[in-house]
């Protein structure tokens, strides 16, 4: 009960605050609509070439893949890791270990105000470019049913998984070659360069089992049908045993971090 | 020569300045490295399903991304380090003293950083162009290569311009820093030739947000896909671009109210 | 001789967004931003001839940068004219950049990784400077301002006061006629203070450039500023002498008596501003004077007694604060 009015109160504060550096929050966001917008126009410009599909997939479904990844992207991705080093070097961090609150519950209300704030744009974007790119869905009652608890543990799972990532800049100052690292791998690995079926079919096998995948792709193609209800019902058993795994680490490398901030001050 | 001289010694300074950061070094040689592996990672991925993109085959991608990493080099190395300044020093106010200084403003911005590290990409976007030149048993002939450095030119100014219509908003929004995202993710779209746009995106990619042409039309000239047709357009734009920055420039000059006092 | 200075009716106003809390008020400003129009610089006129020290007075957001900032061609006003060395600063011709320069107290430009020595060569590129000249400058300079070991050194591990310093000798590279000096003392302990304003009047001194200078510490002012020009709420107060600013905003003397006494009642002299064992302060107005000291010689035993000004940072501060 205290948590959720904790929640509901830094929601409304950092609602404002993004509405106060609302040019920044909408630089983001166009730069997080764009990158599969791009990865969309070169696929089609494949298939096109390719006598209208590649790899199993038409122009048609390409579009509706990238569209309902830029949505849902949007929705599981976060900038934590950027900022990490930066909070430790500025004092804010410092600031924050004196609420006798875990800092995660901030970010995890940012992030969802974030995104809230941030489907003011998105949606209009998906509905623009679906009027003239003419995605193909087809929406089976179950496949939009078990979207959603794929997302939300695509969330969570993503959420925490990043969380835990960005505490290396408590050992390491110089984040930037790290988070490079990481992007990309997420690149590869979540479907954003290419739809993962487009792989050599070791790699996408092995992707398949990968957090990245499962923190991007797996709701998109549930959503859209590419996979069968047992595919879907294994992918969330596998999200849930890395939901698991991340809070875990999460919860360990925080007090490591906490004790070597402690010791080596910021 | 005068200009030579200014570019010479802020240079020198640049690399001094540099060589006492020398981690930095490794972590652009990181970052350099892992940059390669997306870029050509993913053509290798598209390739696996088509043998022609637009008109462009793999070989001539790779050339495409050693031009694209040439422009991104030639960007780092003086060019946003400039305007970081610049924004930082609109913020600060360290700004005044640019303008204190005898010669042109937007010209000095545009010289005063120096970040040596850059030229790990630079050189490497060189490596590509040759050896993919070389694997794809290019035969250029003095007009080609003299047309490539020209267009290459004409890309750098187009880029540099483009920075700055961006940039210039400093002086209306002092917190803008988030140019940088704008930039990197419209550049974005450079990684991959023109052709893959449809017709009215690719409009905007040449007239409106020019990044993707400054990279396609240098790597296109080498490539031998430059239409003749179009080399008017290599004038035009430029001049277009940088005269559009000059006029913001000037505005935002007069617009410039300095860090509060 | 023609001023090097002429400013005439000189504005300046600022657009400022009026900004309220709460969400509903954050929400409404994405639409509806709304401005007030302030004036930092209001109709202010001025004379300054070649040579002059000239100390500009006003407490914060005076308007006194703001005016600087105009002369040095920083910024555009919103109505009227100037010229400095015959040019119209903000049209920002090289030619005229190369005669002035500013140094603003609270604002660094030498890179804070390199040696002060590194960054002046970038200035000797910038302004053109022949090397021998160059040398020259650097030579005077570095006598002048004590830099001779401070100039390869690293400005981050310099001293404010230190640093401070090679900004000077920075900016007086290329021999600017008129220098404008923003809070060039801003931060620095007295010993340091003191340095500076030394430099500046020798300086001022050997070449007879033209100085403006702001300063909150009323020192600097007194010493080197026979000439103040105080600025309140962007109009202009006061040009003249220092001496006789106080003889005009400052109708009172102040009398300090040492009697026998350590209980006296002197309140129907003047106003007690201060009392410490046998000695009393006393404030009288002007006009009182003569009468006072009489009555006090005549009724106490008084074993001294001084007549002064009051102190110029009280008679600063009533200005200030008057209306």
């Amino acid at each position: 009960m205290r948590l959720f009015r904790i929640y509901l109160l830094s929601a409304l504060l950092h609602l404002k605050e993004h509405l106060i550096y609302r040019a920044s929050v909408l630089i983001w966001l166009f730069s997080m609509l764009l990158e599969p917008v791009v990865f969309m126009m070169v696929w089609r410009a494949v298939a096109l070439a390719e006598g209208g599909s590649a790899g199993g997939y038409t122009q048609g479904t390409l579009t509706a893949y990238y569209l309902a990844l830029m949505v849902v992207n949007h929705l599981t991705f976060t900038w934590i890791m950027h900022e990490y080093a930066y909070r430790i070097r500025e004092g804010v961090l410092a600031g924050q270990l004196l609420y006798p609150l875990h800092p995660i519950h901030r970010d995890v209300t940012m992030n969802a105000t974030y995104k809230l704030l941030g489907l003011v744009l998105f949606i209009p974007a998906f509905l623009l470019l679906s009027v003239f790119l003419k995605p193909e869905f087809q929406f089976e009652p179950w496949q939009v049913l078990a979207f959603l608890p794929t997302l939300a543990l695509a969330a969570a799972m993503r959420f925490l998984m990043e969380w835990a990532v960005a505490q290396t800049a408590f050992w390491y100052i110089e984040t930037s070659s790290f988070n490079q690292a990481y992007y990309v791998a997420t690149m590869f690995f979540s479907g954003r360069i290419a739809p993962i079926s487009m792989f050599p079919d070791w790699l996408s096998a092995v992707a398949r089992y990968l957090p990245f995948w499962l923190g991007v792709a797996l709701p998109v193609e549930t959503l859209l049908g590419s996979l069968t209800p047992e595919e879907v019902m294994s992918g969330m058993v596998i999200q849930a045993a890395w939901l698991a795994f991340f809070a875990g680490l999460v919860a360990w490398v925080w007090s490591r971090a906490v004790r070597r901030f402690g010791a080596v001050g910021g | 020569m005068y200009l030579a001289r200014v570019i010479g010694v802020h240079a020198r300074i640049g690399i001094l300045k540099d060589l006492q950061y020398r981690v930095n070094f490794a972590g652009q040689l990181v970052n350099s490295a892992l940059g390669f592996l997306l870029a050509i990672g993913s053509i290798l991925v598209v390739f696996r399903h088509t043998d022609l993109l637009g008109d462009w085959t793999q070989t001539d991608l790779i050339m495409l991304i050693g031009v694209f990493s040439i422009v991104r080099g030639f960007i780092n190395l003086f060019v946003r380090p400039g305007l970081q300044a610049y924004m930082e020093g609109i913020r600060t106010g360290l700004f005044d003293y640019v303008l204190l200084k005898p010669l042109d403003s937007q010209l000095y911005v545009s010289i005063r950083e120096f970040r040596i590290w850059s030229l790990v990409d630079l050189l490497t976007g060189v490596g590509l162009v040759v050896w993919s030149g070389w694997v794809g048993g290019l035969e250029a002939s003095l007009f080609t290569i003299v047309l490539f450095f020209v267009t290459m030119l004409a890309g750098f100014s187009v880029v540099l311009a483009f920075w700055f219509i961006l940039g210039t908003s400093a002086f209306w929004f002092i917190k803008v820093d988030n140019i940088f995202v704008v930039f990197d993710s419209l550049f974005q779209t450079a990684r991959w030739p023109l052709t893959v746009y449809p017709g009215a995106v690719r409009i905007l990619l040449t007239f409106v947000v020019p990044v993707a042409w400054a990279v396609t039309m240098p790597a296109a000239t080498l490539a031998g896909k430059l239409e003749i047709g179009s080399l008017w357009l290599t004038l035009l734009v430029p001049a277009f671009f940088v005269a559009v920055s000059r006029i913001f420039w000037k505005i935002g000059i007069r617009h410039y109210s300095g860090a509060s006092a | 001789m023609a001023p090097v200075v002429e400013v005439r009716e000189l504005t300046k106003s600022f657009k400022v967004p009026v900004r309220q809390s709460g969400l509903g008020a954050a929400v409404k400003s994405l639409f509806d931003r709304k401005f007030t129009l302030v004036d930092a610089v209001k109709d202010v006129s001025f004379n300054i001839d070649r040579g002059e020290i000239v100390g500009f007075l006003g407490p914060n957001g005076a308007g006194k940068t703001t005016t600087l900032k105009m002369l040095s061609g920083l910024l555009h006003p919103t109505s009227g004219t100037a010229t400095v060395n015959g040019h119209i600063p903000w049209k920002r011709d090289n030619a005229y950049l190369r005669t002035i320069n500013m140094v603003m107290g609270n604002r660094h430009q030498l890179s804070w990784d390199l040696p002060a020595g590194d960054t002046y060569k970038l200035h000797q590129a910038i302004y053109q400077i022949a090397d021998n000249e160059f040398e020259r400058t650097l030579e005077e300079l570095s006598d002048l301002l004590d830099l001779h070991d401070l100039l390869t050194k690293p400005v981050r591990t310099l001293s404010l006061g230190e640093r401070m310093k090679c900004e000077l000798g920075g900016a007086l590279l290329h021999r600017p006629d008129v220098m404008f000096l923003d809070e060039p003392t801003l931060g620095l302990d007295v010993t340091m203070q003191h340095r500076i304003r030394d430099f500046v009047r020798s300086y001022n001194l050997r070449h007879g450039s033209t100085i403006l200078l702001t300063s909150h510490y009323m020192a600097d002012i007194a010493a080197l500023c026979e000439r103040v020009v105080v600025i309140h709420r962007g109009q202009l107060l006061f040009d003249g002498p220092l001496a006789q600013l106080v003889a005009r905003f400052a109708p009172v003397k102040r009398l300090t008596v040492e009697l026998d006494s350590a209980d006296a009642d002197l309140g129907d002299l003047g106003t007690v501003v201060a009392h410490d064992g046998f000695t009393y302060q006393l404030e009288v107005a002007k006009e009182d004077t003569t009468e006072v000291t009489s009555r006090l010689l005549a009724n106490y035993n008084l074993s001294d007694i001084a007549v002064e000004d009051p102190p110029i940072e009280q008679v600063i501060e009533q200005v200030f604060t008057a209306e």
